[in-house]
């Protein structure tokens, strides 16, 4: 066959690199004659077969990128959408789109079963940004639309509604009390808060409690952190309540044992550090966790609005659709004696004008369901993560108020000596 | 089937298939190996005159055909495989035609129809991950670099991968598609379960 015969110039970039008569096969844009020609073609050569094949990749690869017109995209959807192998065929697509995105599957003797090397695959990512945002784009779209039209369709109860538009439940920081203040009255009173006893002198509970924010999957990941930070404080408060009670006695009985004073302080002190070392780890692997949640989030909020405007589009084609659909029925409701075909296409057309209409409803709903998904999103996405960090620096606040106290534990002490 | 099944649709005979077989190639296995083709083709051409039932119709196809080499002389195989093709696809749509309003456009559903849901989609991407250790490391470049960039840049960077390769564009899209082929082949039969 003479590729060649079919002058139309195309333009579209994705066009550009295939060959024109493929193109129009696949967008059912052929003349008939045309189309049969080429159909005898690829029918009794394989390699003709195999480039089709090939340029059907390219089309689903333009489509996921949104690089097909609406009306292309229509034709596109009417065929792929209808067959099993079709829908397989654009869910392979959409997984293979992430070949270029994915880590390194496997890495042997340090190197990548990609043969490349991290770097090289971070180079690609950096080269080709668009290609990156089109395949992401269209993974995460799929998978977000599908979640969200799930999420339509099981629509919840009034109340889970009024739950799930409440802003994100907030992690409560750290619940620290005043840092414990030196005993007795004395010249450092000026500088330091009131004396504590022994007993009040414990470091405040540091544990957050569970938060309703940390759903099981945020416990799992890390369980192992706050288990260390649990164990480590509950020894520092140990070790604390020993030293501090051992050291005021020494303090009160106005005994000079500097060495020994010393040698509690010490104790206490690193206990202090190991603990407040794993707190701040865990909180840490929080706020990474968290700033990636939140990143995420806005990047699922451009996807929803985006999605939003889809919706939007695709309501006022159906709209659109179905206003001419009423014309042609008020036309033929004109014919004062209509004919048994006449009524065969009125009854047609009042089912095609019914289910356009629930259409139309459907598209509103989904419209309406992603912008309150959209809102929700706008929400203060931070507020999560505001809270992890203020936990983080009151921790480490405490650690310093906790060293200061200490050391002037100490220098009472060593006070008593120079008496 | 759509295709209803007259007088003319009987089993296929072993008399048939070995007329079909020897027209394809003298030699048996290269006569199978064409076979094959042949039905992948038909399958093809099912898909993409919007029959839904394609694997089934291209079968049909060749039932039909080699029923009739035993009836007729057939000077052109190709040909008349089109042919018949073309009156099985004309026969599919006549009997799945039921819309009264021909000229209406079916409304399309909406794009996000077809989905799957997550949990099938994030089965699928482990699958790819587990098929993609089974390409070789030529393979694994050849789809890296061949699906990069966007628009302007991808065709250069194809015409650049095609010179360094020595190779047509042509041949080397035949090439990816080769292996993105193998890759969905796998990711099918590892979702499905029946292994890679």
């Amino acid at each position: 066959m003479n590729h060649g015969r079919i002058a139309n110039k195309v333009h579209d970039s994705w066009r550009e690199s295939c060959d024109e008569v493929f193109v129009r096969y696949l967008l059912d844009e052929l003349p008939e004659a045309d189309r049969n020609r080429f159909e005898d073609e690829y029918l009794a050569n394989d390699a003709v077969h195999e480039q089709l094949l090939a340029v059907e990749y390219e089309l689903i690869d333009a489509y996921l990128r949104g690089g097909l017109s609406r009306t292309e995209r229509r034709d596109f959807e009417n065929r792929y959408s209808n067959t099993v192998a079709g829908r397989q065929k654009l869910a392979n697509a959409r997984v293979i789109a992430n070949l270029g995105v994915a880590p390194p599957i496997e890495v042997r003797a340090g190197r990548a079963i990609w043969s490349r090397s991290r770097d090289h695959l971070a180079g690609l990512r950096f080269q080709m940004p668009l290609w990156i945002f089109g395949t992401v784009a269209a993974t995460a779209s799929v998978l977000l639309l599908t979640w969200l039209i799930f999420q339509a369709r099981h629509a919840p109860g009034p109340a889970a509604v009024a739950r799930s538009n409440a802003a994100p439940e907030a992690v409560p920081p750290v619940s620290l009390g005043p840092p414990p203040t030196p005993p007795g009255p004395g010249r450092a009173a000026r500088v330091q808060p009131k004396p504590a006893s022994p007993a009040q002198s414990r470091p405040a509970q540091l544990t957050p409690p569970p938060s309703p924010a940390d759903d099981v999957s945020v416990g799992l990941a890390f369980a192992g952190l706050r288990a260390t930070a649990d164990r480590l404080k509950n020894n520092y408060e140990a070790v604390h309540q020993v030293s501090m009670a051992e050291v005021q006695d020494i303090i009160r009985a106005g005994r000079c044992q500097n060495l020994r004073v010393e040698g509690l302080l010490n104790r206490a002190s690193d206990s202090l550090n190991a603990w407040t070392s794993a707190e701040t780890r865990y909180w840490a692997a929080r706020d990474d966790s968290e700033s990636r949640r939140v990143d995420n989030q806005m990047k699922d909020l451009a996807m929803v609005e985006s999605n939003a405007d889809i919706f939007a589009a695709q309501m006022e084609s159906y709209k659109a659709y179905r206003e001419e659909l009423l014309r042609r029925k008020a036309s033929l409701e004109k014919v004062s004696r209509p004919t048994p075909e006449i009524v065969r296409q009125l009854n047609s057309l009042v089912a095609d004008i019914d289910r356009s209409t629930a259409r139309i409803s459907e598209a509103q709903e989904s419209y309406a369901y992603l912008k309150s998904r959209a809102d929700r999103l706008k929400t203060a996405p931070t507020i999560r993560l505001g809270d992890i960090q203020q936990s983080r620096q009151r921790v480490e606040a405490y650690a310093l108020q906790m060293q200061e106290f200490y050391k002037h534990q100490l220098a009472e002490a060593q006070a008593v000596c120079n008496r | 089937m759509a295709v209803h099944p007259g007088p003319q649709s009987r089993v296929l005979t072993q008399s048939g298939l070995d007329l079909l077989l020897s027209r394809l190639d003298p030699d048996r296995n290269v006569a199978g190996q064409n076979y094959e083709n042949v039905r992948r083709r038909l399958v093809t051409f099912f898909r993409f005159n919007n029959c839904t039932e394609a694997e089934m119709l291209a079968d049909e196809t060749i039932d039909r055909v080699s029923r009739r080499l035993i009836e007729t002389e057939v000077l052109d195989l190709m040909s008349f495989i089109s042919g018949v093709a073309r009156r099985v696809s004309f026969e599919w749509h006549r009997s799945k035609k039921t819309k009264a309003l021909g000229d209406v456009p079916e409304l399309s559903a909406p794009a996000s129809a077809d989905l799957e849901d997550q949990a099938a989609a994030e089965k699928r991407l482990g699958c790819l991950r587990a098929c993609a250790k089974h390409l070789n490391e030529q393979d694994q470049e050849l789809i890296l670099e061949y699906y990069q960039y966007e628009k302007s840049r991808k065709i250069k960077s194809r015409i650049d991968m095609a010179q360094g390769l020595g190779i047509s564009v042509t041949a080397l899209r035949a090439r990816a598609f080769r292996v993105r082929k193998r890759l969905e082949d796998c990711i099918n039969n590892c979702v499905t379960g029946s292994g890679r």
